[in-house]
């Protein structure tokens, strides 16, 4: 019993105006379909399920990070209690570079992905009050999907990955998703706003509109690549464009895959659970056509300072500052539909998700623009700032809308009475904590290191010159993130025992309620007749007034609105033509990219060490980007150039430096103290936390390999020149690493050192490191004679 | 001569302010349609959509089990 005297009958049975929701001049017969919900409740397991996978291994790799300055600590009986716990940083398959890009896929594309769909699927079929198209499309789209999210889980840990963040699937799956999403998922959903019995298209279908048309632009872009056998592929663009194009890519993931289809689903749940109509339709009009406008341009944002040119990071900056505007509207227009509901909240636990997963959306996006702006960047690059700032938007919005909507689905779907709402009130509580239990220490810990990076002391040195220092300091608020985000998983848990529990009360079938509504008349018949008032003019002049009349009436606009492809256009044309113009200036004029004649191609071995480096996920922890700031050039030399990474396919760049910048790693350190480092990195810097790679000391480098990888390369334009020749390649890796192994071979000088290494890929990756940046301060070759 | 050397000399520096009118063109368009009074009756009536399918049978179970007060 609702402990409120306000339970009022659904007030829109009243309060609706006039319906005309099913106009049928002539009185068109009814037609019956019935909804196709099997396909909902798939997605929302799916959902339930590779959400708590995805959470699980966010968890695994937080661990990682404190896991290292644990793992020694020995008692004084002289047992080491953690040291089971190495397996964590030892193991190849385990290690952060390589389940943090499993962690990102799965929280965005495996959790976030089947709960658009569970939202698409549901409330396309109610606005357009026609089943999906195609049953057969529905469920390949399930199973592609599922097969998708598999193979990343397979491949990912395994280091199959083409080393651009959220888009690390090598080339046969990125296929598999083009073709899952826009063949099947594209194709049922367009077909079946074709074949809708209402005219208007409600405002969550524009949403989910653009985020199919979109999805698929940035990922066919981005994804573009040369393979190099079925696991490897070099992408078709190479330093400064590599990364103008992935964080067009990335970003637009996060608006078009994590904003626009989720705010469908608040257009569409957030009024059904509050029992009203949106706030303001007008304003999610304006929402929506400003984000499609703007959010394209803002992908830069995530360069500032780097060697990208100073326009486009300007550019990216105000549209992101722009964002703010209609973000703010849109989430005002989803906690004003609670108008005259608000005492709600205190009763429905969905209500009480969906209100709070908007606030963190407005909170996301009052600090996305805030974050975007070039000063601020400056302090926020890099750190763990970032990190907090997306862990609001993701854990915040996206799972609490996502949670709202499950609770508010199951009940619908299994057809029985949700099994405890006290239950879902306990996940809503336990999860608002831990979500805050995760940004807060990590914020600070984000500000902390940016703040330690760029401290100088009273005689102008840098403060903190040991990068590890800036580490260690973070692992207190590393510890409280892992209790957050065990908090998180623990609601969740709930969730899914709730969930089940109301699924083993479904009835023994489940009934199939048959709808009726009246085909929508054919577009044609919207045209109203025009008669001609001149009288003493020519035919001519009678048939321009006809026509005239019929333009100015604008029923042709109606008619076009009316069909799905005009917004489909519309959309295609205001994010490509964005998109073309920040990015093709890029391509197209000399002075973005200007080329230093000293910066050579990578030798064959580099280049298989390069491939060992994205393999195993380096760029998750070390960037390759000095930025011109006093602080950064003063720890690590000077800041990196345009032209120093034409030939990096892909870009390493990175975002978030858990370690130290790399750009001019090459030559600091003997290859000696790279192989102990890499053996175990405690050994030379005792507090860090980076894993050790006892695998590259086994394996064998594969030569065959190598000449494949750069002939590869050289069809995107790397100058290898006769290196493509069969086994020219091969023998000038074999000649490099044989003076690498010498090198470590002869110790400290007196031949001690570990013997043997001609062939380990130890050696392909110290000759990596000991190439980067190195470039700049060479001579330029002499010219070709 | 490469196509880059091609487009730098073009001088192309009148284009963002092309694109900066057209922009804000577009968006006073997609303002002044939506504010018309003309369709605010249909904007309003699009707004009860996704409450439209409640209206209808089939009453959920679930529905049924929330405890409601009889309306008078």
């Amino acid at each position: 019993m609702s402990p409120l005297p306000l339970s009022p009958a659904p007030p829109h049975r009243s309060a609706r105006p006039s319906p005309t929701l099913s106009p049928s001049p002539g009185g068109a017969a009814l037609e019956s379909f019935v909804y196709d919900d099997a396909i909902v409740r798939k997605f929302l397991v799916a959902t339930i399920v590779w959400g708590l996978v995805a959470f699980t291994v966010g968890l695994i790799i937080a661990l990682e990070l404190v896991i290292p300055s644990i793992v020694n600590y020995t008692t004084a009986a002289g047992t080491r209690p953690f040291a089971f716990l190495s397996v964590l940083i030892e193991v190849p398959f385990l290690t952060f570079g390589r389940l943090r890009p499993l962690h990102t896929n799965a929280a965005i594309f495996a959790f976030g992905g089947n709960a658009i769909f569970a939202a698409v699927y549901y409330s396309t079929q109610r606005l357009c009050k026609a089943r999906m198209w195609s049953d057969t499309l529905s469920a390949l789209h399930f199973w592609g999907w599922q097969l998708i999210i598999v193979c990343a889980a397979v491949t990912l840990p395994l280091g199959i990955t083409q080393g651009k963040e959220y888009a690390e699937l090598e080339w046969p799956i990125d296929i598999l998703i083009a073709v899952v999403w826009l063949g099947f998922f594209g194709g049922n959903y367009f077909m079946t706003l074709k074949h809708r019995r209402e005219r208007h298209m409600y405002v969550a279908l524009w949403f989910y509109t653009a985020t199919i048309v979109t999805v698929a632009m940035l990922h066919v872009f981005n994804s573009l690549a040369i393979p190099a056998g079925w696991f490897k592929s070099y992408s078709i663009y190479a330093g400064v464009q590599d990364a103008m194009m992935q964080w067009w890519y990335g970003h637009n993931a996060v608006a078009f895959f994590l904003t626009t289809p989720f705010l469908g689903l608040m257009y569409y749940f957030l009024p059904k659970a509050a029992e009203r109509p949106v706030y303001s339709y007008r304003l999610s009009i304006i929402h929506f056509w400003s984000l499609i406008f703007i959010y394209i341009w803002a992908g830069p944002h995530h360069l500032h300072y780097t060697a990208l040119p100073a326009w486009a990071s300007t550019l990216g900056m105000l549209f992101s500052v722009m964002l703010w505007m209609p973000s703010w509207g849109g989430g005002i227009n989803g906690l004003l539909t609670l108008r005259g509901a608000w005492h709600k909240l205190t009763d429905d636990p969905v209500l009480k998700f969906l209100a709070t997963g908007v606030t963190f959306y407005m909170m996301s996006t009052f600090e996305g623009p805030m974050l975007s702006i070039k000063t601020v960047s400056m302090l926020s690059h890099y750190t763990d700032w970032i990190i907090a700032h997306v862990h609001g938007g993701a854990l915040g919005w996206n799972g609490m809308l996502t949670f709202g909507m499950i609770y508010w689905l199951a009940p619908r779907l299994f057809q029985a009475p949700l099994h405890s709402k006290k239950l879902a009130e306990w996940h809503f509580w336990i999860a608002t904590l831990g979500i805050l239990l995760y940004i807060v220490p990590i914020y600070i810990a984000g500000i902390t290191q940016g703040l330690m990076w760029r401290a100088f002391d009273q005689s102008g040195n840098l403060q903190f010159p040991d990068f590890v220092e800036t580490v260690t300091k973070l692992m207190p608020f590393y510890w409280f993130r892992a209790a957050g985000g065990s908090l998180f998983i623990l609601g969740a848990l709930l969730m899914a025992y709730n969930v089940l529990r109301t699924w083993m009360a479904r009835p023994a079938a489940y009934q199939q309620p048959v709808q009726t509504a009246p085909p929508l008349p054919p577009l044609r018949d919207a045209r109203p007749v025009f008669v001609s008032t001149l009288t003493s003019n020519t035919e001519l002049g009678k048939r321009g007034d006809v026509w005239i009349q019929s333009f100015a009436s604008g029923w042709w606009h109606r008619v076009w609105e009316g069909t799905p492809y005009k917004f489909i256009i519309w959309t295609i044309v205001a994010v490509a033509s964005a998109s073309a113009i920040e990015i093709v200036p890029l391509f197209v004029v000399r002075s973005n990219v200007p080329s230093i004649a000293s910066v050579q191609p990578y030798t064959p071995l580099e280049l298989a060490g390069r491939d060992i480096y994205v393999a195993e996920g380096c760029y998750n922890c070390h960037s390759q980007m000095i930025r011109p700031i006093w602080a950064e050039t003063k720890r690590y030399g000077e800041y990196s150039k345009p032209g120093e990474s034409v030939y990096d396919h892909p870009f390493q760049w990175g975002s978030r430096r858990i370690g130290p910048d790399l750009a001019r790693e090459g030559g600091q350190k003997s290859n000696l103290w790279h192989y102990q480092h890499f053996q175990d990195p405690r050994q030379v810097v005792t507090q860090s936390i980076m894993p050790a790679y006892p695998a590259l000391f086994e394996d064998r480098i594969d030569f065959d390999e190598i000449q494949r990888h750069v002939r590869a390369q050289a069809m995107i334009g790397v100058p290898y020149g006769q290196a493509v020749k069969d086994g020219v390649s091969q023998a000038a890796a074999r000649a490099q690493a044989k003076e690498i192994a010498d090198d470590i071979a002869r110790g400290d000088g007196s031949g001690n050192g570990p013997r043997g290494l001609e062939d380990k890929r130890i050696v392909a990756l110290i000759a990596y490191v000991q190439r980067l940046g190195t470039d700049i301060s060479k001579p330029p070759p002499a010219p070709a004679r | 001569m490469r196509m880059s050397d091609i487009v730098s000399s073009l001088g192309l520096s009148i284009y963002p302010i092309v694109g900066m009118v057209l922009f804000l063109g577009v968006f006073v368009g997609v303002i002044v349609r939506i504010a018309s009074r003309r369709r605010l009756a249909e904007l309003d009536r699009a707004a009860w959509l996704p409450l439209a399918d409640d209206a209808g049978p089939p009453a959920h179970p679930a529905a049924r089990t929330t405890p409601s007060e009889p309306t008078p």
